[in-house]
């Protein structure tokens, strides 16, 4: 039983909410959710609307996915069920027949339509006609494939030899593709057609890139440079590939990763890729920290700005936007801060994990958040060829 | 709403009069009470129980209204289906005025009455409990997002007093 303490007050009682899944590392089976307010935010360009006012959801199409009803306000035992608006964009998988929920609250879905308009997928009590508690709004992407090109970069350097960084590529890669996936992005990496890459150049310091403020980005447009000399490719034509340069370290060691996508490397006269520093990676943390890192950095490469660039608020403080994907990581705290109702809540679980930043690309668009819209903004830097 | 009716008891000869206060309930699909359209949710039955006994009954329109009447201090709101009760909610009165809105606890009482989650942990398991945890920091957040502020978490004067505003509109309360 739910227990409400009024006064002579209306009360609005809000019987559910939906929520990822599961915590923890990222899986493609359980995307996250852009459940920032329950404001819609502004429409964004190439997503349908509906009147939901609940989150928003991307799905790959044709691709299953688990996702949860949180029983905020209703008792454990009310019988809930799942139904859709487009049956034939959204296949209830489970609960078999729409319901009952389960007490996990977990239902099963597919996008199986990659459509302009998905509807609303509902919640509803007592039966699959029964009033309706709750709604989220379905985004089905068609796939955008994306090869990555892993390089294991060794620096040596006139008198010193480096050392090549051991990472585990394959399994960093399966999560950096569980990031992109709800966006219907897909990083595709394929040893068979596009092998990890071991690489040598030679440099000042051993083992080290001297980080862009230090050299005018010298050193980085060379390292930028290898994959097009080692195919023998003309400048300005590239392998249609994100290249992933995995390097020890940065001269700056607050610098972990970096990504220049085409119009910066146009600016700069380079190549575009991505770079990240590491080395001994070998615990499921560490491989979850690289991969988003990795996944930053093409989100960089894909267009996508810092959250709170261009920003009038001041998210690079607050639990949302530390919540994003698009978190500038420099800016993390190593430790929650005592919350006042007029301090910076930064919030220091944020469903992944503690002490890490999300994996939240989002799907809304909420005024004033100029770096919205991330979703679109990657699809659109794809579609029309601006990632190579 | 306090209201006063007549009431005849088996053993009296004549009428006395009990307090029978009415609390507006509102179930929404969504917290907030966003321009021109409620969200309410629309076709819920429902009976409201008071001392033992059923005193009324009906089913929500679209704006997902029920107007609670509580006999005594307390009232049962049980949502039916097929004639069976599916959820309660127990509703019961408070004389004290609300928490100042400077203060953590007078900030989840108005995030509650606006259908905010808080969770349920605190002595009346409403999630008011003055912690400024995660979902009061996920509520502050939502309430920023919805009512397009600065959203930074933080309860300003514009946060507060725009929150004071909303619910000012549910309670009367600053």
């Amino acid at each position: 039983m739910i227990t409400f303490n009024v006064k002579d007050n209306k009360q609005i009682i809000v019987p559910i909410r939906f929520a990822r899944a599961t915590v923890g590392f990222s899986t493609r089976d359980d995307p996250d959710l852009d459940d920032r307010g329950f404001d819609r935010g502004k429409a964004v360009y190439g997503l349908s609307t509906t009147d939901v006012r609940g989150p928003l959801v991307g799905l790959m199409v044709n691709h299953t996915v688990n996702l949860r009803v949180v029983r905020e306000d209703i008792d454990d035992t009310a019988p809930l069920y799942i139904t859709c608006t487009e049956p034939s964009v959204i296949e209830i998988l489970e609960p078999a027949g729409g319901g009952p929920l389960p007490n996990t609250g977990i239902f099963r879905i597919k996008g199986t339509t990659s459509r302009g308009s998905a509807g609303k997928v509902q919640v509803r009590l007592g039966s699959t006609s029964g009033p309706v508690l709750g709604e989220l709004e379905p985004h089905v992407f068609s796939r955008y494939t994306l090869p990555i090109t892993p390089h294991r970069v060794r620096i040596d350097t006139a008198t010193a030899t480096g050392t090549r960084p051991d990472v585990p590529i394959e399994r960093i890669l399966r999560r950096v593709r569980a990031i992109w996936w709800p966006c219907g992005i897909d990083i595709r990496f394929d040893p068979a057609t596009r092998p990890i890459v071991d690489d040598n150049i030679r440099l000042s310091t051993v083992d080290t890139v001297r980080d862009p403020d230090e050299d005018n980005w010298a050193e980085v447009k060379r390292v930028l440079g290898l994959q097009r000399q080692r195919l023998g490719l003309a400048a300005g034509t590239n392998d249609q590939s994100i290249n992933w340069y995995i390097i020890h370290r940065f001269s700056d060691a607050n610098t972990v990763g970096l990504g220049i996508r085409r119009q910066l490397a146009d600016t700069l006269n380079c190549d575009p890729g991505i770079f990240t520093t590491a080395n001994g990676v070998n615990n499921d943390r560490e491989i979850e920290r690289v991969a988003r890192t990795v996944a930053h950095e093409i989100g960089h490469f894909l267009t996508l700005e810092h959250v709170q660039n261009r920003h009038a608020d001041n998210p690079v403080e607050d639990t949302y936007g530390r919540r994003q994907l698009m978190f500038p990581i420099s800016w993390l705290p190593t430790s929650p801060t005592p919350r006042t109702l007029t301090t910076t809540p930064r919030v220091d679980n944020v469903g992944y994990g503690q002490e890490v930043r999300g994996c939240l690309l989002t799907l809304k668009n909420h005024l004033k958040h100029e770096t919205d819209k991330e979703t679109t903004l990657a699809r659109t830097a794809v579609r029309r060829g601006q990632w190579f | 709403m306090t209201t006063e009716v007549a009431r005849l008891t088996r053993d009296s000869t004549a009428h006395d009069t009990v307090n029978l206060r009415t609390v507006e309930i509102y179930f929404h699909k969504s917290p907030g009470w966003p321009d021109g359209d409620q969200r309410g949710i629309e076709g819920l039955e429902y009976q409201v129980l008071s001392e033992g006994s059923v005193i009324q009954s009906g089913r929500t329109g679209n704006d997902g209204k029920i107007e609670v009447s509580i006999r005594g201090n307390e009232s049962t709101l049980q949502l039916m289906f097929n004639g069976a009760s599916v959820a309660e909610y127990r509703f019961t009165i408070r004389d004290e005025d609300w928490e100042a809105s400077t203060t953590v606890i007078g900030i989840q009482r108005r995030l509650r009455a606006l259908g905010y989650h808080l969770g349920h942990s605190g002595e009346g398991a409403d999630g008011i409990d003055g912690d400024l945890g995660e979902k009061t920091d996920k509520a502050i957040l939502d309430f920023q997002l919805d009512y397009e502020l600065t959203a930074d978490g933080k309860v300003g004067d514009r946060t507060r007093s725009s929150l004071n505003s909303v619910v000012g509109g549910t309670a009367g309360r600053t």
